[in-house]
Formats: structure tokens, C-alpha cells, sequence
């Protein structure tokens, strides 16, 4: 640095780019990228086939718990994510029994259901879905849940579960094909470890996980042990099972300003290091 | 309060909760079967009535603000109150499916929390520039590792070369998974002594202070 603050050379501005620079650049870059859409190349990876192929292989009138425990902070990686799994499970005679533990997820599967409109899909209220509601008790309601299908008494309108024909014959976890869950919550409320603890490993009931990209390293565990069958996390994964179940979204949307956005960072991680690198290089005697 | 009621009445009920819990979980005893179940619908409801405390909580530490007109706070506090008075007042009048309650939470909640959520991104962007630096051996590891983990996770990565989901993905299930299970084996190994020493009444944090 010189005496008024400037870097020496084009080495030291390399290694030191100021963070308003990096910042601008990437607005501007996811800007551009989401309003002039490049169409990059992206491929279906296994995860996301393995988690598609779980979902259709759900046998007619069989039972999916669908559950949503995210708020909308991360609506925007999840959202893509629950649109394109729900337009899938709506594509399919399948019964949805939708459970919400956390507060907002109410709310977030409120507004994904008045985007999508399971009537559309010929699926009709209380004969083909149900929306539990939000229910306090996280991990004890869940476990109570698996013993009794009917334990929340009542729907998120107040309507006896009893009186819903989507609930015939669903008594308790032996009724239930497979769970899916869209979650961002921690442990105790909603998580894929309660999930885990809860149903897949004393019921072995088949469990999806729709997630945070960076909520990926903490189940894979549970992946490799076979406790949860299939996950995704992040709108790349959004974007490729919008493929799949060929219905373009935001997550294909995103796709170019993902790809951008981290060549970006790759290139000023390139560039960051080269400065450092001829830096040090000239510092030595 | 005697000690009688203020320690042993609280280990007590602790302890007997718990090996309920516990013998239902290894034991098919009916009777036990249906403690277990109560227990846990006892759970429930106290989780709700924890929400409800959780607001009162906020309007007597932030109403003592507005009220002590903490510098730097209580403006603050009187629009966290405020916006929870209009959400209480608005979803008491019309439930959460009411047109306006719905307005509000979509147009106002959702937006907001996105952005917060969002404007991490711009951080961890800047943390990577500065972090990824070939400084020592290590360092050069972890650069690496790191730019191979952007290309795996990058949409175009795989598109560009093959091998790059193919290495990400070794990292991520073996070495990641290997380190996590290790972290998960650990704590695990800690609840499960925290909860035998809270059975045993070794553990008395949650009786609060002595």
C-alpha cells in the first residue's frame, strides 16, 4: 500500500479487490443473467433422478405426507424445490396429507397451493389432500402422528379428520407410502433428523429431503445409511427436476445467474491468488 | 419455597417422565404405551402455550423498553410491537386465510425475510475470495477442494467436464460425510449422557439458578 492508501500495483489491486467492487459486479452479473437468460447447458444429476424416480414409483392410492417446515427467508431455494416435487405428487393418484410444524410453514404452503391449484390437477379438497395445518409439538407431534394418523383430530379449517374420505383407511405409519420433506428447520421442529428418528428408522418409512444447499452435508449421513432414500438441496436441483417433470420454473430461471455467479467467484478466487502468488513471490530475497 | 418442592418434586417428575419414555420405546406395554401417548399430547399443548409466552415475553422486554426510552432501542421495540399487534389483531379478526392477513405476509414478510436471507449470499461470496488463498499446504487443499466444489455445484459444471461431479461427489459423500458422522457420532454420544445424567438427577440446569 502506498502512503495515501492506494494499492502498489496491479498485483496488490488483484489480491486486495475492495468489497463494493466484488459486490457491484455481482449484482450486476445475477442481474443481467436472470433478465437476458443465456440458456446454459445443465444435466439431470443422479440425486435428483434417484429422488424423481422415488416419488413416481408411489403406488396408486397410495399415501405421501408431504411436509413443509420452511420459512420464507428461504422461499427462494425452496420454493422451486416444493413447486416442482407438489406439481409431480398432484400429477399422480396418489392422497397428499400435508403437515406444517413450524410456524410459517402455514403460510408458505398456503401460497404455493394458491399458485398451483390442486384443482387443476382434478385433485379435490378433503377427497384427494389434506392440509393438517400448522401443529405445535414439532418432534412429539410427529411421533405421535406415526401411531395415530387421526392424532391432530381436526384440519387446518376445523373439519373432523374423520369426516375427510382422503383419511379413509389411513390409520397410523403402516398407511403411509412415503414422506417428503421441504425444510429449513432445526432440530426438534422439523428436521431431517427428526424425520429420521421419528419415522424412517423405526417404521423404515421411505423419507425425501428437500433442502438448503448447504443443509446437504449434515444429512448425508442419513443418505448413506439409507434413512433417507433421496435428497435435494438448491435451485440447480430445482432446475433439474423442473426437467424432469417437464415444467420450466424458477428454478431454470435461476440456472444462469447460479452458473454465473460462481464462475464469477471462481474467477476472482483465480485472480485473488495469482496477486497473492506474484506478491509473495517478489517479497522473498 | 421449600426445598422439597423447588428440587425434588421437579427431579422426580423428571425421572419418572423419562423412564416412561424410555421403557415404551424398548417395551410393548400397553399401559405404558398409553402414559407415553398422553405424555407426548401433553407436549403438544405445552408447545403451544410456549408461543404464548414467547409473545407476552416480547411485550414486557419490549414494552420496558419504549417505556425507558432506551437509547438506540426503543424505536425498535415500538415497531416490533407495533407490527405484532397488527398481525395479532388482523389474524384474530379474519384467521390466516383472511385476504389482508394474506397480504401482509406476502407482501411485506416474505419479501423481507428473502432479502435478509439473500444478502448473505453477497458475504459468503467475499469470504470465499478472501479465504481461498494458496497460503500454506493446507490452504492449497482447501482451494482446491473448494473450486472443484463450485464447479460441481454450478449448474454448467457438469455440463463443462464429467469429472467434475464425479470428484465433488467423492468429496462430499466420503471425506464430508465421514468428518460429519464423526460430528453427529459425538454429540449424539453427549445427549445421550446429558439425558441419563438429567434422569438421574446429576443435570439440574433447567431448574434454573441454585
Amino acid at each position: 500500500m502506498t502512503k495515501d492508501n492506494k494499492p502498489e500495483d496491479i498485483w496488490e489491486r488483484l489480491d486486495r479487490i475492495p468489497r463494493h467492487v466484488f459486490y457491484t459486479l455481482l449484482l450486476g452479473l445475477m442481474i443481467v443473467s436472470l433478465l437476458v437468460p443465456l440458456g446454459l447447458p445443465i444435466k439431470v444429476g443422479a440425486a435428483t433422478r434417484k429422488f424423481y424416480d422415488i416419488v413416481d414409483a408411489v403406488p396408486n392410492d397410495g399415501v405421501v405426507v408431504f411436509d413443509i417446515s420452511f420459512s420464507p427467508g428461504a422461499d427462494p431455494e425452496l420454493g422451486p424445490q416444493f413447486t416442482a416435487i407438489l406439481h409431480h405428487v398432484f400429477s399422480k393418484p396418489v392422497r397428499v396429507l400435508f403437515t406444517v410444524f413450524v410456524q410459517d410453514g402455514q403460510m408458505m404452503l398456503q401460497i404455493y397451493l394458491d399458485r398451483l391449484k390442486p384443482e387443476t390437477y382434478g385433485k379435490v379438497y378433503g377427497k384427494d389432500w389434506v392440509n393438517f395445518g400448522y401443529r405445535a409439538g414439532g418432534i412429539s407431534a410427529m411421533a405421535e402422528l406415526a401411531k395415530d394418523m387421526t392424532f391432530f383430530k381436526t384440519d387446518y379449517k376445523g373439519t373432523p379428520l374423520s369426516e375427510l374420505a382422503v383419511m379413509k383407511g389411513v390409520k397410523d405409519y403402516r398407511d403411509v407410502s412415503l414422506i417428503i420433506t421441504v425444510t429449513t428447520a432445526s432440530g426438534g421442529l422439523s428436521s431431517p433428523e427428526d424425520w429420521v428418528q421419528q419415522w424412517a428408522t423405526p417404521y423404515k418409512t421411505p423419507l425425501l429431503v428437500a433442502m438448503l444447499k448447504m443443509m446437504i452435508p449434515n444429512t448425508l449421513p442419513y443418505f448413506e445409511a439409507g434413512q433417507v432414500k433421496a435428497y435435494m438441496g438448491g435451485t440447480d436441483q430445482a432446475a433439474e427436476y423442473e426437467l424432469l417433470v417437464e415444467r420450466p420454473g424458477k428454478g431454470l430461471a435461476y440456472t444462469d445467474a447460479l452458473t454465473n455467479v460462481h464462475l464469477l467467484v471462481i474467477a476472482f478466487v483465480i485472480l485473488g491468488n495469482v496477486g497473492y502468488l506474484v506478491r509473495q513471490r517478489r517479497k522473498k530475497p | 419455597m421449600s426445598e422439597v418442592l423447588r428440587k425434588n418434586v421437579p427431579l422426580a417428575i423428571t425421572f419418572l417422565i423419562g423412564m416412561v419414555l424410555f421403557v415404551e420405546w424398548f417395551l410393548a406395554v400397553p399401559q405404558i404405551g398409553v402414559a407415553g401417548t398422553a405424555l407426548r399430547d401433553f407436549g403438544v399443548t405445552v408447545s403451544a402455550f410456549a408461543l404464548g409466552l414467547g409473545a407476552i415475553n416480547l411485550f414486557a422486554l419490549h414494552g420496558g423498553h419504549i417505556k425507558a426510552r432506551t437509547k438506540n432501542q426503543w424505536i425498535y421495540s415500538l415497531a416490533l410491537l407495533a407490527a405484532l399487534l397488527l398481525f395479532i389483531i388482523v389474524g384474530v379478526q379474519q384467521g390466516v386465510q383472511g385476504s389482508q392477513y394474506k397480504w401482509i405476509y406476502n407482501n411485506i414478510i416474505v419479501p423481507l425475510s428473502a432479502t435478509m436471507y439473500g444478502a448473505i449470499g453477497f458475504y459468503i461470496a467475499s469470504g470465499a475470495y478472501r479465504a481461498l488463498r494458496a497460503r500454506t499446504k493446507e490452504a492449497t487443499v482447501l482451494l482446491i477442494t473448494g473450486v472443484i466444489l463450485l464447479l460441481r455445484n454450478a449448474p454448467i459444471g457438469p455440463a463443462l467436464w464429467d469429472g467434475f461431479p464425479i470428484i465433488g461427489s467423492w468429496i462430499m459423500d466420503i471425506v464430508t460425510t465421514a468428518v460429519y458422522r464423526g460430528i453427529m457420532m459425538g454429540s449424539s454420544l453427549g445427549i445421550l449422557a446429558l439425558g441419563i445424567r438429567t434422569l438421574i438427577g446429576m443435570e439440574r440446569g433447567y431448574l434454573g439458578r441454585e
